[in-house]
Protein backbone atom coordinates (compact mmCIF):
# COMPACT_ATOMS: atom_id res chain seq x y z
CA UNK A 1 0.00 0.00 0.00
CA UNK A 2 1.28 3.45 -0.90
CA UNK A 3 1.11 5.55 2.28
CA UNK A 4 1.18 8.72 0.25
CA UNK A 5 -1.82 7.75 -1.85
CA UNK A 6 -4.18 10.69 -1.33
CA UNK A 7 -7.22 8.65 -2.43
CA UNK A 8 -6.72 6.34 0.56
CA UNK A 9 -6.48 9.33 2.94
CA UNK A 10 -9.55 10.95 1.39
CA UNK A 11 -11.58 7.81 2.07
CA UNK A 12 -10.23 7.48 5.61
CA UNK A 13 -10.91 11.17 6.30
CA UNK A 14 -14.50 10.92 5.06
CA UNK A 15 -15.01 7.79 7.15
CA UNK A 16 -13.38 9.00 10.37
CA UNK A 17 -14.55 12.61 10.69
CA UNK A 18 -18.15 11.79 11.56
CA UNK A 19 -17.34 9.80 14.71
CA UNK A 20 -15.78 12.61 16.79
CA UNK A 21 -18.42 15.06 15.58
CA UNK A 22 -21.29 12.81 16.68
CA UNK A 23 -19.53 11.80 19.92
CA UNK A 24 -18.85 15.41 20.99
CA UNK A 25 -22.54 16.22 20.45
CA UNK A 26 -23.51 13.11 22.43
CA UNK A 27 -21.09 13.95 25.26
CA UNK A 28 -22.56 17.47 25.46
CA UNK A 29 -26.07 16.06 25.67
CA UNK A 30 -25.18 13.41 28.30
CA UNK A 31 -23.35 15.83 30.56
CA UNK A 32 -26.04 18.48 30.17
CA UNK A 33 -28.71 15.95 31.18
CA UNK A 34 -26.56 14.86 34.13
CA UNK A 35 -26.13 18.53 35.08
CA UNK A 36 -29.86 19.35 35.14
CA UNK A 37 -31.10 16.01 36.49
CA UNK A 38 -32.08 16.07 40.21
CA UNK A 39 -29.19 15.05 42.48
CA UNK A 40 -31.31 12.45 44.24
CA UNK A 41 -31.79 10.46 41.08
CA UNK A 42 -29.40 7.62 40.16
CA UNK A 43 -29.65 8.56 36.49
CA UNK A 44 -27.58 11.72 37.13
CA UNK A 45 -24.46 9.61 37.77
CA UNK A 46 -25.20 7.46 34.72
CA UNK A 47 -25.44 10.50 32.43
CA UNK A 48 -22.15 11.89 33.73
CA UNK A 49 -20.51 8.46 33.31
CA UNK A 50 -21.76 8.31 29.72
CA UNK A 51 -20.49 11.87 29.07
CA UNK A 52 -17.09 10.96 30.57
CA UNK A 53 -16.62 7.89 28.36
CA UNK A 54 -18.01 9.55 25.23
CA UNK A 55 -15.68 12.56 25.29
CA UNK A 56 -12.62 10.32 25.70
CA UNK A 57 -13.69 8.11 22.80
CA UNK A 58 -14.37 11.30 20.78
CA UNK A 59 -10.78 12.43 21.36
CA UNK A 60 -9.39 9.04 20.34
CA UNK A 61 -11.64 9.07 17.27
CA UNK A 62 -10.51 12.55 16.25
CA UNK A 63 -6.86 11.50 15.90
CA UNK A 64 -7.33 9.47 12.66
CA UNK A 65 -9.55 12.27 11.34
CA UNK A 66 -6.86 14.91 11.88
CA UNK A 67 -3.98 12.72 10.65
CA UNK A 68 -5.85 11.62 7.51
CA UNK A 69 -6.83 15.24 6.80
CA UNK A 70 -3.22 16.35 7.02
CA UNK A 71 -2.03 13.53 4.74
CA UNK A 72 -4.87 14.23 2.31
CA UNK A 73 -3.99 17.90 1.93
CA UNK A 74 -0.25 17.19 2.13
CA UNK A 75 0.20 19.27 5.26
CA UNK A 76 -1.72 22.32 4.10
CA UNK A 77 -2.83 24.40 7.10
CA UNK A 78 -4.95 27.57 6.86
CA UNK A 79 -4.14 28.10 3.18
CA UNK A 80 -5.30 27.10 -0.26
CA UNK A 81 -8.84 27.59 -1.52
CA UNK A 82 -11.54 29.41 0.43
CA UNK A 83 -13.41 26.39 1.74
CA UNK A 84 -10.27 24.60 2.92
CA UNK A 85 -9.19 27.75 4.77
CA UNK A 86 -12.56 28.06 6.54
CA UNK A 87 -12.63 24.32 7.23
CA UNK A 88 -9.37 24.76 9.13
CA UNK A 89 -10.57 27.94 10.88
CA UNK A 90 -13.31 25.86 12.50
CA UNK A 91 -11.70 22.45 12.82
CA UNK A 92 -8.33 23.39 14.35
CA UNK A 93 -9.68 25.32 17.38
CA UNK A 94 -12.39 22.66 17.71
CA UNK A 95 -9.73 19.94 17.89
CA UNK A 96 -7.69 21.99 20.36
CA UNK A 97 -10.71 22.42 22.62
CA UNK A 98 -11.55 18.72 22.34
CA UNK A 99 -8.01 17.77 23.40
CA UNK A 100 -8.15 20.15 26.35
CA UNK A 101 -11.64 19.19 27.49
CA UNK A 102 -11.12 15.43 27.21
CA UNK A 103 -7.81 15.65 29.06
CA UNK A 104 -9.36 17.78 31.81
CA UNK A 105 -12.30 15.40 32.18
CA UNK A 106 -10.02 12.36 32.29
CA UNK A 107 -7.98 13.85 35.14
CA UNK A 108 -10.84 15.57 37.01
CA UNK A 109 -12.99 12.43 37.07
CA UNK A 110 -16.57 11.52 36.28
CA UNK A 111 -18.31 14.02 38.53
CA UNK A 112 -16.44 17.28 39.00
CA UNK A 113 -18.02 20.11 41.05
CA UNK A 114 -21.01 21.98 39.57
CA UNK A 115 -19.11 25.18 38.83
CA UNK A 116 -16.40 23.43 36.83
CA UNK A 117 -19.03 21.27 35.15
CA UNK A 118 -20.99 24.33 34.00
CA UNK A 119 -17.89 25.82 32.32
CA UNK A 120 -17.01 22.41 30.85
CA UNK A 121 -20.47 21.98 29.30
CA UNK A 122 -20.38 25.52 27.91
CA UNK A 123 -17.02 24.81 26.25
CA UNK A 124 -18.37 21.49 24.95
CA UNK A 125 -21.16 23.41 23.20
CA UNK A 126 -18.55 25.73 21.62
CA UNK A 127 -16.49 22.68 20.55
CA UNK A 128 -19.52 20.99 19.00
CA UNK A 129 -20.36 24.25 17.17
CA UNK A 130 -16.83 24.57 15.81
CA UNK A 131 -16.81 20.95 14.66
CA UNK A 132 -20.18 21.32 12.97
CA UNK A 133 -18.86 24.46 11.25
CA UNK A 134 -15.79 22.50 10.16
CA UNK A 135 -18.06 19.75 8.85
CA UNK A 136 -20.07 22.30 6.87
CA UNK A 137 -16.97 23.70 5.15
CA UNK A 138 -15.64 20.17 4.62
CA UNK A 139 -18.84 19.31 2.80
CA UNK A 140 -18.50 22.53 0.77
CA UNK A 141 -15.09 21.25 -0.37
CA UNK A 142 -16.71 18.06 -1.62
CA UNK A 143 -19.39 20.02 -3.46
CA UNK A 144 -16.85 21.71 -5.68
CA UNK B 1 -13.78 17.01 48.41
CA UNK B 2 -10.26 18.50 48.65
CA UNK B 3 -8.88 15.70 46.44
CA UNK B 4 -11.63 16.35 43.89
CA UNK B 5 -10.81 20.07 43.92
CA UNK B 6 -7.10 19.40 43.40
CA UNK B 7 -7.96 16.99 40.56
CA UNK B 8 -9.86 19.76 38.79
CA UNK B 9 -6.88 22.14 38.96
CA UNK B 10 -4.51 19.33 38.04
CA UNK B 11 -6.82 18.55 35.12
CA UNK B 12 -6.60 22.15 33.95
CA UNK B 13 -2.81 22.02 33.99
CA UNK B 14 -2.76 18.73 32.07
CA UNK B 15 -5.35 20.10 29.62
CA UNK B 16 -3.17 23.13 28.81
CA UNK B 17 -0.13 20.89 28.34
CA UNK B 18 -2.11 18.50 26.13
CA UNK B 19 -3.35 21.35 23.91
CA UNK B 20 0.20 22.69 23.50
CA UNK B 21 1.47 19.20 22.67
CA UNK B 22 -1.37 18.58 20.20
CA UNK B 23 -0.78 21.93 18.47
CA UNK B 24 2.92 21.11 18.18
CA UNK B 25 2.17 17.63 16.84
CA UNK B 26 -0.26 18.92 14.21
CA UNK B 27 2.11 21.67 13.11
CA UNK B 28 5.08 19.27 13.10
CA UNK B 29 3.25 16.66 11.03
CA UNK B 30 2.05 19.35 8.61
CA UNK B 31 5.59 20.65 8.08
CA UNK B 32 6.91 17.10 7.70
CA UNK B 33 4.27 16.25 5.11
CA UNK B 34 4.86 19.47 3.16
CA UNK B 35 8.54 18.66 2.86
CA UNK B 36 8.64 14.86 2.71
CA UNK B 37 5.76 13.56 0.60
CA UNK B 38 6.91 12.78 -2.92
CA UNK B 39 4.61 13.65 -5.81
CA UNK B 40 2.42 10.78 -6.95
CA UNK B 41 3.48 8.88 -10.03
CA UNK B 42 2.83 10.92 -13.13
CA UNK B 43 1.84 13.98 -11.10
CA UNK B 44 4.80 16.14 -12.00
CA UNK B 45 4.08 16.55 -15.69
CA UNK B 46 0.63 15.07 -16.29
CA UNK B 47 -0.93 15.74 -19.68
CA UNK B 48 -3.47 18.55 -19.75
CA UNK B 49 -7.03 17.71 -20.79
CA UNK B 50 -7.97 18.96 -24.27
CA UNK B 51 -10.50 21.60 -23.35
CA UNK B 52 -12.68 23.59 -25.71
CA UNK B 53 -12.89 27.11 -24.35
CA UNK B 54 -16.15 28.98 -24.83
CA UNK B 55 -18.10 31.63 -22.98
CA UNK B 56 -21.65 32.54 -22.03
CA UNK B 57 -23.23 34.46 -19.11
CA UNK B 58 -23.95 31.13 -17.37
CA UNK B 59 -20.37 29.92 -17.69
CA UNK B 60 -19.04 33.26 -16.47
CA UNK B 61 -21.44 33.18 -13.51
CA UNK B 62 -20.38 29.67 -12.51
CA UNK B 63 -16.76 30.59 -13.10
CA UNK B 64 -17.14 33.55 -10.75
CA UNK B 65 -18.58 31.25 -8.08
CA UNK B 66 -15.64 28.87 -8.48
CA UNK B 67 -13.23 31.81 -8.40
CA UNK B 68 -14.69 32.90 -5.03
CA UNK B 69 -14.32 29.34 -3.79
CA UNK B 70 -10.78 28.56 -4.87
CA UNK B 71 -8.95 31.71 -5.96
CA UNK B 72 -10.28 34.79 -4.14
CA UNK B 73 -8.52 33.93 -0.88
CA UNK B 74 -5.16 34.76 -2.50
CA UNK B 75 -6.05 36.87 -5.56
CA UNK B 76 -8.69 39.05 -3.86
CA UNK B 77 -12.49 39.15 -4.12
CA UNK B 78 -12.32 41.44 -7.15
CA UNK B 79 -9.34 39.58 -8.70
CA UNK B 80 -7.25 42.74 -8.46
CA UNK B 81 -4.55 41.06 -6.39
CA UNK B 82 -4.35 39.82 -2.82
CA UNK B 83 -2.80 41.15 0.35
CA UNK B 84 -0.28 38.27 0.35
CA UNK B 85 1.24 39.34 -2.93
CA UNK B 86 -0.76 37.17 -5.34
CA UNK B 87 -1.00 39.08 -8.65
CA UNK B 88 -4.03 40.75 -10.22
CA UNK B 89 -5.93 38.52 -12.67
CA UNK B 90 -7.71 41.43 -14.34
CA UNK B 91 -6.67 41.99 -17.98
CA UNK B 92 -4.45 38.89 -18.09
CA UNK B 93 -2.20 38.87 -21.13
CA UNK B 94 -1.95 35.09 -21.51
CA UNK B 95 -3.84 32.48 -23.53
CA UNK B 96 -6.69 30.33 -22.24
CA UNK B 97 -4.42 27.27 -22.44
CA UNK B 98 -1.83 29.01 -20.29
CA UNK B 99 -4.49 29.87 -17.68
CA UNK B 100 -5.61 26.23 -17.77
CA UNK B 101 -2.05 25.03 -17.22
CA UNK B 102 -1.50 27.34 -14.23
CA UNK B 103 -4.88 26.54 -12.64
CA UNK B 104 -4.32 22.79 -12.93
CA UNK B 105 -0.59 22.51 -12.31
CA UNK B 106 0.07 25.52 -10.07
CA UNK B 107 3.33 27.44 -9.86
CA UNK B 108 6.17 25.89 -7.89
CA UNK B 109 6.46 27.38 -4.38
CA UNK B 110 3.89 30.07 -5.26
CA UNK B 111 0.52 28.58 -6.05
CA UNK B 112 -1.06 25.15 -5.53
CA UNK B 113 -2.45 23.23 -8.51
CA UNK B 114 -6.16 22.44 -8.49
CA UNK B 115 -6.08 19.34 -10.69
CA UNK B 116 -7.74 17.18 -8.04
CA UNK B 117 -10.34 19.75 -7.04
CA UNK B 118 -11.64 20.91 -10.42
CA UNK B 119 -13.43 19.11 -13.23
CA UNK B 120 -12.69 20.00 -16.87
CA UNK B 121 -15.88 22.07 -17.10
CA UNK B 122 -14.88 23.99 -13.95
CA UNK B 123 -11.63 25.03 -15.62
CA UNK B 124 -13.52 26.18 -18.74
CA UNK B 125 -15.84 28.23 -16.51
CA UNK B 126 -12.99 29.82 -14.55
CA UNK B 127 -11.22 30.72 -17.81
CA UNK B 128 -14.51 32.21 -19.08
CA UNK B 129 -14.77 34.32 -15.92
CA UNK B 130 -11.15 35.50 -16.13
CA UNK B 131 -11.63 36.31 -19.84
CA UNK B 132 -14.65 38.43 -18.89
CA UNK B 133 -12.35 40.59 -16.76
CA UNK B 134 -10.13 41.49 -19.73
Amino acid sequence: MNLFNSEFWEKLHGFSTHFPLALVCAATLFDFLGFVWPSTCEKKRDFHAAGYCTIIVALLGSIPAIVSGLFMTRGTLLAGGGSLFWHHVFVLPGFGLLVGLATWRFVAGREPSRGWMAVYILLLVVTAGLMIGGGFWGAELLEH
Amino acid sequence: MTTQKSNEWKGLLFAILAVILAAGAVQGLAVLLRTQIPPEAGEKHPPLPKLVFKTSPELVGHGQKLYSQFCSHCHGDDAKGGKRGAPSLVKLDITDQQIEYIVLSGIKNKMPGFRKKLQDQDVVDIVAYLDSLK
